[in-house]
């Protein structure tokens, strides 16, 4: 397990993605964030609610 | 999070929820769940555990992504982070606490003490450290603080 990345440079990334907004598949990548307040959340798994 | 979506926008921080999940997992879990009738927010299929491992996330013992959020600032510095177990859920209230204490901190170089509430008192800026050592109550009482 990393330590913590506070104080550090946010991960690049890109993965698929499901835009709930739209109903559509698409892509993310960490340069859809750049220049904006972001907050990442990751869970466990869909169709599992805590 | 997608309850207090509007809020998010409302302080110009954009959203993503990331699990390890296939992107069609996503959209079934979507179209299906009755809680998820509303939900509008972008969803990371990180089915290859890439993205959660780079954020130090991952399980590998489950194969999953643990409970873990991130703040990241314009300048692309994680600010804040939360890392829980799987059987804990998150407050989003006290998320968007710490995002509005860290936007006025950027804003006005003040600095927010514990328990920090938009229109509550900070710390001043350019706080003469030598006046302030052992001095902070005179700044802000615990009163205050806890208020």
């Amino acid at each position: 397990m990393a330590t913590s990345l506070v104080t550090r440079e946010a991960p690049a990334f890109s993965m698929d993605a499901y835009d709930a907004a739209t109903g559509r598949y698409t892509t993310v990548s960490s340069e859809d964030y750049a220049g904006h307040w972001t907050a990442i959340c990751f869970y466990p798994g869909d169709f599992t609610f805590v | 999070m997608n309850a207090a979506s509007h809020t998010f926008d409302t302080l110009g921080v954009k959203l993503l929820v990331v699990s390890c999940d296939t992107k069609f997992s996503h959209k079934r879990f979507v179209e299906t769940e009755p809680l998820m009738k509303d939900f509008k927010l972008m969803m990371g299929a990180d089915n290859t555990h890439k993205v959660a491992k780079a954020f130090g996330v991952y399980s590998k013992a489950d194969g999953v992504a643990i409970r873990g959020r991130f703040l990241i600032n314009p300048e692309g510095i994680v600010v804040a982070q939360e890392v829980l177990t799987p059987p804990v859920g998150r407050n989003v209230n006290e998320f968007l606490r710490q995002i509005e204490a860290f936007q006025h901190v950027a804003a006005t170089g003040e600095v927010c003490p514990a328990n920090w509430r938009p229109g509550k008192k900070t710390l001043p800026v350019n706080t003469d450290v030598e006046a302030m050592t052992g001095n902070v109550g005179s700044y802000i009482t615990l009163e205050e603080i806890l208020s």
